[in-house]
């Protein structure tokens, strides 16, 4: 009999057990989805690392987590035999038989056996699926209500009907620049230089303006952080490329070839002139460059030593291509300069004469001593490499040290592309967004703005110079006498990058001088004027004059 | 004899009393339960309710139902402890004038102490020893009362003047304290029925006295769990202003809880309760079903509480409220 009851009441447990999972389950799901509605609804202040992941995989997370913790929860719940009979006799006519039998087994009651056998009886009566139903009607209210709570969350921001057509622009626009960006974004990591932690950010940001759940003002602080970080990185790149001058590089490699030829020639002369003087019959072949007649050899061209016939074959690597090489440097376009490095090494792999091989040498030293004096010495040096290889007859030597140049002109081609793109992006974080001006407010808060009248047609008129001059004056951040930062009379932003707005209503501080346009103060003037002359007490006769009075101050 | 068997038995005169006495009396079912419940445990009854209503033919029919003993009291403020005990008189016999007990009406199985707030305290408390000691100390000798002893006393709540209210000593003595209802309309019409119509129904004895000692032994074997225990412990001590389970009402108008006494009677009331429902374990229900009858008179409630009208039964059920065990599992 106790064997039984003890059967019985295992079953039970496991039951118990289930029950409080699927229970739990329940709870810990609606939990999820309350925090879920939560992250989604206030993510962009407090948890922003919730909403910047989509709002469905918040809600997943979020669902699957609570289950998971209020199931593992339930496992830990302690479940004696009494407890478990207790539970079923709540919920059922049992009259604590079955906690009496447990109790009485355990106890050596005289009465044992006949309390097991009337609970067994008992038992066999009751419907325990009825009893403890493992999912109860009132369990979905829950989830149903965190569901209805995450869809408001979700939805209620985008609900069309609660925003104005200048927010819903603001918000196109918003979406376009975090669609822009993270193009930008892309792109920036194709680049195999690229700065990745930036390229993420601008992703990030993109993700951030395109979901749509960032305020207007938010999105603008956002954009203007980035700006100013992307504007200071470009500007330190930009000091860098001040340096580097690769538009200098096609002067300065017509410089260098001049006076390279000039050295060679005087260097020539005196080879000669010690020869004659030794007399020892040594002749010096000057065919080409001495041949002008004045023993100076052409601009620009390097006069040849006396070698004996080639050997090798005559290949050209004219002149031309190594000024159009520079030229490529001096726009900075790596991929053709890449390009002509590729046939260079063409050619010089199918061994060039000497001659070839002397003039190739003396005009990529050239080019060498221009790339090294526009700054561009990590590509200056593989130069020098493939003239040390050339001089050296080191034909392999030489088609690597081009490789290398090839390679330092990629990377710092890629360089230049990403600091391209950094400046799109910049470009696109400092766009002004729709009836947005510079300073971040819109042209409907600049005209409510109090103590500057409440022109109809005043504000900052895109476009009106005069107007715009005037907005800055009275509105463009400045620092003032109290507050050395510069700071503007609304839409602060306070340390945490958030907008603070304040309406300034008060006497300009002191020595500071207050103006107000006068297209702004005018209309106050002219309302004030008809109202005056609408008035009783105004004589009929007088109106005209004071009407007239007005229309000559416009 | 099994206790199953003990058991049915024990339902079968249980109901055959019941039916018995409801020939007579009309609806009073929970009074009469109650009053059969202390014959079945051998504890006693005081019966309170406006005059009319019952009580006395309620005692009556139950003493003519079993086939034993019965003795009414009427108590008046002139009755003295020995009118109630008995006393030694002076007697002729044979061998000359002696001494002789002459027992008092108490000297019965049942007996009815009628009107008993209208005699003095110090008959009330002539009492006191039989009703827990079952015996009477008559010139210092002890005398045993008769078993089954079941005293079921009867007051009227209205008529306080010239009225004695029982010392809490003497009500502590009560097992159960039971509220005698106005009948309801319809209860009304078949007391109409059967007391102007014709001849009254009279009741038949129905059960020994032997009969009601083994049933007072059959509740005795019931079983009481000890959470079931405990509950009905955290109930009583609930009802103790000092105590750390008295909820606030308790500890704002409870001036004295209920004594041990209380507990004892309740866990027997319960055992009947289980026994009547075919069971053999006293259960939790049971023993809040119980708990007003069998608590109520033993509470001491103070000035506040009689201010603000807030009767014994409320503080009970809040007790059991505040006694509810914290045991349940998320399900």
């Amino acid at each position: 009999m106790a064997r039984e009851l003890g059967a019985q009441i295992h079953r039970l447990r496991k039951r118990v057990r289930t029950a409080i999972a699927v229970k739990w389950a329940f709870v810990g799901l609606s939990a999820g989805l309350f925090a879920a509605a939560a992250g989604i609804a206030f993510g962009g202040r407090w948890w922003a690392l919730l909403w910047e992941v989509s709002p469905a995989t918040v809600t997943i997370v979020g669902a699957a987590g609570g289950m998971l913790a209020a199931i593992l929860a339930s496992l830990l719940v302690r479940l004696d035999e009494f407890a478990v009979c207790r539970t079923l006799e709540r919920h059922s006519d049992l009259k604590d038989r079955l906690s009496s039998a447990v109790w009485a087994a355990n106890t050596a009651h005289p009465q044992r056996t006949i309390l097991a056998r009337d609970a067994l009886e008992s038992l066999q009566s009751v419907d325990i699926a009825r009893a403890i139903p493992l999912v109860h009607q009132r369990y979905w209210r829950l989830p149903v209500a965190a569901t209805l709570v995450l869809i408001v969350a979700i939805a209620l921001p985008s609900l069309s009907v609660l925003h104005s057509p200048l927010k819903k622009q603001e918000q196109a626009a918003i979406r376009q620049q975090g669609s822009q960006l993270r193009k930008v974004a892309a792109r920036i990591n194709k680049e195999p230089q690229a700065d990745r932690q930036l390229a993420e950010r601008l992703d990030k940001l993109g993700r951030q303006l395109q979901s749509g759940r960032l305020s207007p003002t938010d999105a603008h602080v956002k954009l203007n952080k980035m700006s100013d970080s992307l504007l200071k990185k470009s500007e330190k790149l930009a000091q860098a490329n001040a340096a580097i001058g690769a538009s200098m590089v096609p002067q300065r490699y017509a410089e260098a070839k001049e006076y390279l030829a000039q050295e060679a020639a005087s260097r020539l002369r005196a080879e000669r002139a010690a020869a004659t003087s030794a007399g020892d019959g040594r002749h010096v072949k000057d065919e080409a460059t001495l041949s002008s007649g004045s023993g100076m050899p052409a601009k620009g061209s390097f006069p040849r030593a006396t070698h004996g016939s080639g050997n090798g074959q005559d290949i050209e690597i004219p002149s031309e291509m190594v000024e159009r090489l520079a030229q490529l440097y001096g726009m900075k376009d790596f991929q053709e300069a890449n390009k002509l490095l590729a046939e260079m090494r063409r050619r010089l792999g199918l061994k060039p004469s000497p001659a070839t091989q002397e003039d190739v040498s003396q005009y990529l030293n050239a080019l060498a001593k221009a790339l090294e004096n526009a700054n561009m010495q990590q590509i200056a040096q593989h130069y020098k490499k493939v003239v040390e290889a050339l001089n050296s007859m080191d034909w392999r030597a030489a088609q690597k040290a081009l490789d290398a140049a090839q390679r330092a002109g990629d990377k710092l081609g890629s360089l230049m592309e990403i600091q391209a793109l950094e400046m799109e992006a910049a470009a696109i974080c400092s766009g002004q967004l729709p009836g947005r001006n510079e300073y971040g407010s819109t042209d409907r808060e600049a005209r409510g703005r109090k103590g500057t009248g409440n022109a109809r047609d005043g504000g900052r008129i895109p476009g009106a110079s005069h107007l715009d001059k005037d907005w800055a004056k009275l509105y463009a951040p400045r620092a003032t006498q109290t507050q050395k930062v510069p700071a503007r009379a609304s839409s602060l932003i306070n340390k945490n990058g958030q907008m603070k707005r304040v309406e300034v209503e008060s006497a300009p501080e002191p020595g500071a001088r207050a103006s107000v346009p006068y297209y702004e103060v005018y209309p106050q003037y002219r309302d004030a004027a008809e109202k005056a002359l609408s008035r009783e007490d105004v004589p009929l006769s007088e109106r005209k004059r004071v009407q007239e009075y007005f229309d000559a101050l416009r | 004899m099994s206790i199953e068997q003990r058991a049915e038995e024990f339902r079968e005169t249980f109901s055959a009393l019941r039916e018995e006495i409801g020939r007579v009396v009309v609806g009073q079912t929970e009074t009469i339960d109650g009053a059969l419940s202390c014959l079945a445990t051998g504890g006693h009854a005081l019966l309170e309710g406006a005059p009319g209503l019952g009580k006395t033919l309620l005692v009556r029919s139950l003493a003519e139902a079993v086939s034993c003993s019965f003795s009414r009291i009427q108590f008046t403020p002139d009755l003295m402890p020995a009118d109630v005990t008995g006393t030694n008189i002076v007697a002729d016999t044979p061998a000359g004038r002696e001494f002789r007990f002459q027992p008092g009406p108490v000297f019965g199985n049942i007996i009815l102490a009628d009107e008993i707030n209208r005699a003095t305290p110090k008959t009330q408390s002539a009492l006191l020893e039989a009703m827990q000691e079952q015996a009477v100390t008559v010139g210092g000798e002890r005398r045993p009362l008769p078993s089954p002893f079941l005293v079921l006393a009867t007051q009227n709540p209205i008529e306080m003047e010239g009225t004695y209210p029982l010392p809490e000593a003497q009500l502590d003595r009560f097992m159960l304290k039971l509220l005698v209802p106005f009948p309801t309309q319809a209860q009304m019409g078949a007391i109409l029925e059967r007391t102007t119509t014709g001849e009254e129904p009279a009741v038949k004895p129905v059960v020994t006295g032997e009969r009601i000692v083994q049933m007072q032994e059959t509740v005795r074997e019931i079983a009481l769990a000890d959470h079931v225990r405990d509950y009905l412990l955290r109930i009583v001590m609930a009802t103790h202003p000092e105590s750390e389970l008295a909820p606030a009402e308790v500890r704002h108008y409870v001036r004295y809880g209920a004594s041990p006494r209380g507990a004892q009677a309740l866990a027997l009331s319960a055992k009947v309760r289980a026994l009547l429902d075919g069971r053999f374990n006293v259960a939790t229900q049971d023993v809040e079903e119980s708990s007003a009858q069998a608590l109520r008179h033993r509470l001491i409630l103070n000035f506040e509480a009689e201010a603000e009208q807030i009767s014994a039964d409320m503080i009970v059920e809040m007790a059991v409220r505040a006694a509810q065990p914290d045991e349940k599992l998320p399900v």
